[in-house]
């Protein structure tokens, strides 16, 4: 199917018919969600010319091998992320299905100011959707630091205007490695944008007023949702039009430093959500160190494994946050959760068997080819990581001595649904199936010696496809 | 120079957003920050001889100023607009919740 | 301190961004810019399809978007994804503000509004509403659109509610309309799509420039964007009006 504008038409024509009908306005949700991930199997690579006007004149979606695997894994997030936490929907369908069409709009775009747009649409759903913890000062500076933040992307995009004469991303791309001209500035201000949604610091500081409160919907839907869309924008941008070696290395130095200090606030924190958004921080500036280095496929495989594993851990940790904020022995009731928790804290972590373990391994291989110091660096901030992971399993599991078990009525009312253990299940075997066959991510992976080849050739695709 | 005046302006905003205490003068701040933006944008498309784009019966499409500059400030106008109303209820609801617009008092209680 | 830090980091932006507008040659001077280098060039000839002759106003037919304006060409027509971007924008905002008001039908007490401006509104309440609605219809010629156009019908919304404070409570059908005009906007898409091959795209003649039913799709498309805007408007002027659910 080459209709690839479907993905974002269909759940914008079901979020307005939604204004129609008083009840059941989840069922439109459940509905635009099943034919998106149903689209998915029929999605065909390829350029889509909004309006028929060829580029650079019309705005395109362009669908190469990074979008579409972007496109797949957030759809199929969405999905799960709504089937495991379907109860705390609410009056927000609606805005969810905006949100859906913003996230498919933000990945799939090959226009700059239309990317603005479906940024806006994503972070205004995410507003709307953080409102539901009624922490609103939190969601009050979110708005404010966000909105700034898209500002200074359209700002740096106007002049990138001025000075070329066009909005699309492939076009411009061309007329900026073509010239000479200094395009120091307005690049610093389109990275500065997007750090904002992509939590790098010193952008972030409003993840922690709007993740602490949290529930399981509104925080995988930021978490895992929202950051991977963002990591692949981010990701795009620093390989494609991003040239100018200043800002290269500024977005490597700030990558580092939130690599290093989100996981040493993980480390530092007590609260389980706490934890979780430092470590969401972490992986961020992860991702963006391997965008930098030119390593596509490690960051892409980093993504995933983090989309999916926040996904499962964010769910759980409301789940085991609801009834009271001590959580010491959740697991104890609840073994399937604890099972896909732990197993997904792994797949962080990178033990072997699990997906994030080449995710892990493909970063050391790449960065080891560049210097030494960052791989160092990446196996200190891991051995951080498993420790603060492992130390948050270990509460989870055991009650401890001054730990009580619930009775069999708390266990009655804090019966998780069973489609949450289900979903949660299904993506902790996703994560296991991928560690154990990782031909299924591509034969760069397992095949070491091809892995720069194979890049050179998938860096040509995709600047070739956009 | 008015697009110095107009980069003044922006810096104006964000000097607000940074200083100020008071969450409406935040907003307020913030809509001053997009107006010097669009005013921004605006000039980037302005010409010297050049007329409005719009075709009528006495002038010709040769003078025209850039018209993409002035569509893009349409749909930023917009957009900022939404981003006002929903900052100014989330602004009521603190004041409902806390009572104050205030930031320090609302770091107190 | 913060004060300080805060000049000190706006100082160096200030340095930087003037610097970069003032000498260097990615920004055109003031007032130099040349349409020639940049994709406005097509947008304003048209010719983004392929050649056509030079454009006469009232004579030349059936260019590829047909509308004398350039802006609204550029925003109902080639950029046409963007503004429905900008009209799920203004959605989301309006149903945000909404959901956060929560259903009440409990209004703020106002003071009882004077004389001058019971009679007054009336009076200016059919020029208001007759402007808006030419705005809209004829964006496609002149100044104005489906934004500006809706924009003023809501502020005539706004007039009528402050002359007379039974009016908010009595609107209803404003949901309904934003969600018609939204639906219509994408089906006018999707039949584009189905008919010609590619969404958005326009499926009728577009006439010749410069009259009143020209342009194809466009005077239809601003027309339910002005309705959707200024239903909107309507709704997020109301919900401010409203009290709290839980007071």
């Amino acid at each position: 199917m080459k209709y690839s504008v479907i993905l974002i038409a269909l759940p914008l024509l079901l979020a307005f018919l939604s204004m129609f009908i008083k009840k059941g306005k989840e069922n439109l949700l459940y509905l635009g969600m099943l034919i998106n991930v149903m689209l998915l199997f029929v999605l065909e690579q390829g350029t889509y010319l909004i309006g028929g006007f060829e580029r650079p004149f019309g705005i395109t979606l362009v669908i190469d091998q990074y979008s579409y695997i972007a496109v797949l894994l957030v759809n199929l997030l969405f999905f799960f992320s709504i089937i495991s936490n379907y109860k705390q929907i609410g009056k927000h369908s609606t805005v969810l299905l905006t949100l859906l069409a913003g996230v498919n709009g933000l990945v799939m775009t090959g226009d700059l100011f239309n990317l603005f747009v479906f940024l806006e649409i994503t972070t205004i759903s995410a507003y709307i959707l953080t409102t539901s913890n009624k922490n609103y000062v939190g969601t009050f500076n979110y708005i404010i630091v966000s909105a700034v933040g898209s500002s200074l992307y359209l700002l740096g995009v106007i002049m990138l205007y001025a000075g070329y004469g066009t909005l699309d991303f492939r076009t411009m791309t061309e007329a900026i490695s073509e010239s000479n001209m200094s395009v120091m500035l307005p690049m610093l201000f389109i990275f500065a944008g997007l750090s904002v949604e992509a939590k790098l610091l010193p952008f972030n500081g409003w993840v922690k007023g709007v993740f602490s409160k949290a529930n399981g919907l509104v925080g995988t839907m930021l978490a895992s949702i929202i950051a991977t869309a963002m990591l692949f924008v981010m990701g795009r941008m620093l390989n494609v039009l991003i040239t100018d070696s200043l800002i290269m290395d500024l977005a490597l130095t700030i990558g580092i430093i939130t690599l290093v200090l989100g996981e040493l606030s993980a480390y530092n924190s007590k609260s389980i959500k706490d934890v979780l958004l430092y470590s969401s921080i972490g992986q961020s500036g992860l991702v963006t160190i391997l965008m930098i280095s030119g390593l596509i496929f490690p960051a892409i495989i980093v993504i995933i494994n983090n989309g999916i594993a926040k996904l499962i851990m964010f769910t759980i940790a409301d789940e085991a946050t609801k009834e009271k904020d001590d959580f010491k022995g959740f697991f104890s009731n609840h073994q399937l959760m604890g099972i896909a928790f732990t197993v997904a804290s792994f797949s962080l972590i990178g033990l072997p068997l699990f997906m994030g373990f080449y995710a892990k391994l493909n970063s050391l291989i790449g960065l080891f080819e560049m210097n030494l110091l960052l791989p160092a660096l990446l196996l200190l901030v891991t051995i951080v990581e498993g420790a603060y992971l492992i130390r948050l399993n270990i509460k989870l599991w055991y009650l401890g001595e001054e730990g009580t078990a619930t009775t069999e009525i708390e266990k009655a009312s804090q019966k998780p649904s069973l489609s949450m253990i289900v979903a949660t299940l299904v993506l902790a075997a996703s994560l296991i199936a991928v560690g154990l066959m990782p031909e299924v991510l591509g034969d760069s992976i397992t095949d070491k010696s091809l892995l720069n080849e194979k890049q050179i050739e998938y860096m040509t695709d995709l600047k070739g496809g956009m | 120079m008015i697009n110095l005046a107009a980069i003044v302006l922006m810096l104006l905003g964000l000097y607000a957003l940074l200083t100020t205490k008071h969450i409406i003068k935040m907003v307020v701040g913030l809509n001053v920050f997009e107006v010097g933006l669009n005013l921004f944008v605006i000039t980037i498309g302005f010409n010297k001889d050049g007329i409005a784009p719009i075709l009528t019966g006495s002038n010709s499409i040769k003078d025209f100023v850039d018209p993409l500059p002035q569509a893009i400030v349409l749909t930023a106008i917009v957009i900022g607009f939404g981003i006002t109303a929903v900052a100014l209820m989330v602004a009521r609801k603190i004041h409902e919740q806390y009572g104050t617009y205030d930031i320090n008092e609302i770091g107190g209680k | 301190m913060k004060k300080v830090l805060a000049l000190l980091l706006l100082a160096t932006l200030a340095f930087m961004t003037i610097t970069l507008v003032v000498d260097n040659n990615l920004l055109p001077d003031f007032g130099e810019t040349k349409v020639e280098n940049s994709v406005s060039d097509t947008y304003i000839k048209q010719n983004a399809m392929g050649e056509n002759q030079d454009i006469k106003f009232g004579e030349t037919k059936n260019l590829e978007i047909g509308s004398a304006n350039a802006i609204t060409g550029i925003v109902a027509g080639y950029r046409s994804f963007d503004t429905l971007g900008e009209v799920t924008v203004l959605f989301i905002s309006a149903l945000g503000v909404s959901l956060m008001i929560g259903t009440t039908d409990s209004w703020m007490k106002r003071s009882q509004s004077g004389f001058i401006l019971r009679v007054g509104s009336k009076a200016i309440l059919p020029i208001l509403m007759i402007v808006g609605v030419y705005i809209i219809t004829h964006g496609h010629l002149s100044p104005g659109g489906g934004f500006q156009g809706g924009a003023m019908i809501a502020s005539a919304m706004l007039l009528l509610s402050l002359s007379d404070h039974e009016f908010m409570p009595k609107i209803k059908a404003f949901k309904m309309l934003e969600g018609l005009s939204g639906t219509i906007y994408i089906l006018i898409g999707l039949v584009g799509m189905i008919l010609m091959g590619h969404f958005l795209q326009n499926i009728d003649q577009t006439g010749t420039i410069g009259e009143l039913f020209s342009a194809g799709l466009i005077p239809v498309v601003y027309l339910f964007i002005g309705l959707k805007v200024g239903s909107e408007l309507t709704g997020i002027i109301s919900d401010f009006m409203k009290k709290e659910a839980n007071i």
